[in-house]
């Protein structure tokens, strides 16, 4: 029964980190993408002092603080926080 | 050729899953409990994937105790549900208070004349040829065979469902755009420096890749 519970957990962490991976992957690709065009669209080469992959760099480590990507925990937090509730649903009469 | 295989593949994908899901989301029925009953039942290798698994080390047919649950429904056909705990993995239903679950439907089973109505909640499908049974998951006591559910659960379920699998062809989307796309070109690139005698070579690896990438 205990033995149930800690294999279903250890299951549920190794496919919310393979979610969460490939979410984050995902989101930090469109924000990599969108700072590219910014940069084209705003500059000319040689306009502005920061170079290209400097910019692109402080704009992702920026994004890495936000809270739009902090959220991305949530793919641990909601599943879990289902999980509570649906024990409860099920159990209590 | 090819279109009949995809398709077929396609077919078989479409199947299992929905096989999966029809199996395993939650179904009502409004049913009068006729009676309740745990009966010594032989789970054998052809049927045990329908039951709980069960943590013995020997191998072979295997002897359990089950509860079940007997369902008559407003138009007298029958349905025989088992009443099992499905424990912490597969389905996630993480119900593990078959007991208490058993002690409800006797407390609510009626007769033919004086039918107590209820809506049982359950997984799975009933297959009498392999002695399969759906488990009943929970029971609940209605004034009416009439009554009408929703099921909520499944529309909502299914909703984020599509959600994911239409965020799941973006994220392909994307990762063929921003990682497979540059490597290919990589590829082409220094392929195009192959010397003369190279050229055919080359020529047949482009198109590989592209036919891997289907552009």
């Amino acid at each position: 029964m205990l033995f149930g519970l800690l294999r279903g957990a250890a299951l549920a962490l190794l496919v919310s980190t393979l979610v969460y991976l490939a979410v984050s992957a995902y989101v930090r690709s469109l924000r990599r993408q969108k700072l590219e065009q910014d940069w084209d669209v705003a500059y000319r080469p040689g306009e502005n002092p920061e170079g290209r992959a400097e910019f692109i760099a402080r704009g992702m480590r920026a994004f890495r603080k936000s809270l739009a990507y902090r959220l991305l925990w949530l793919i641990y937090a909601v599943p879990l926080a289902f999980a509570v509730v649906t024990v409860w649903v099920m159990n209590h009469q | 050729m090819w279109t009949a295989i995809k398709w077929t593949l396609v077919g078989i994908v479409v199947v299992v899953f929905g096989g999966l899901l029809s199996y395993t989301l939650p179904s009502h029925d409004v049913v009068r409990v006729q009676e309740t009953y745990n009966r010594l039942t032989t789970i054998s290798s052809s049927n045990a994937m329908f039951y709980a698994s069960s943590d013995r080390t020997e191998t072979g047919p295997e002897q359990r105790d089950i509860y079940f649950i007997r369902g008559v429904f407003p138009d007298e056909k029958v349905k025989v549900y088992r009443n099992e705990d499905t424990g912490w993995i597969w389905p996630p239903y993480f119900k593990l208070d078959s007991s208490n679950l058993q002690a409800e439907a006797a407390n609510l089973a009626s007769t033919r004349d004086a039918p107590q109505w209820v809506v049982i909640t359950y997984y799975g499908w009933r297959i009498p040829f392999l002695s399969v049974y759906p488990n009943a998951v929970s029971l609940r006591a209605v004034d009416s065979p009439d009554v009408t559910v929703v099921p909520w659960f499944n529309i909502i379920f299914l909703t984020f469902l599509a959600l994911c699998v239409l965020l799941a062809r973006r994220m392909w989307m994307q990762f063929r755009l921003r990682t497979i796309a540059p490597m290919i070109d990589d590829v082409n690139d220094a392929l195009e420096d192959v010397s003369e005698s190279g050229e055919e070579a080359a020529r047949r690896a482009r198109g590989f890749f592209s036919r891997l990438i289907g552009r």
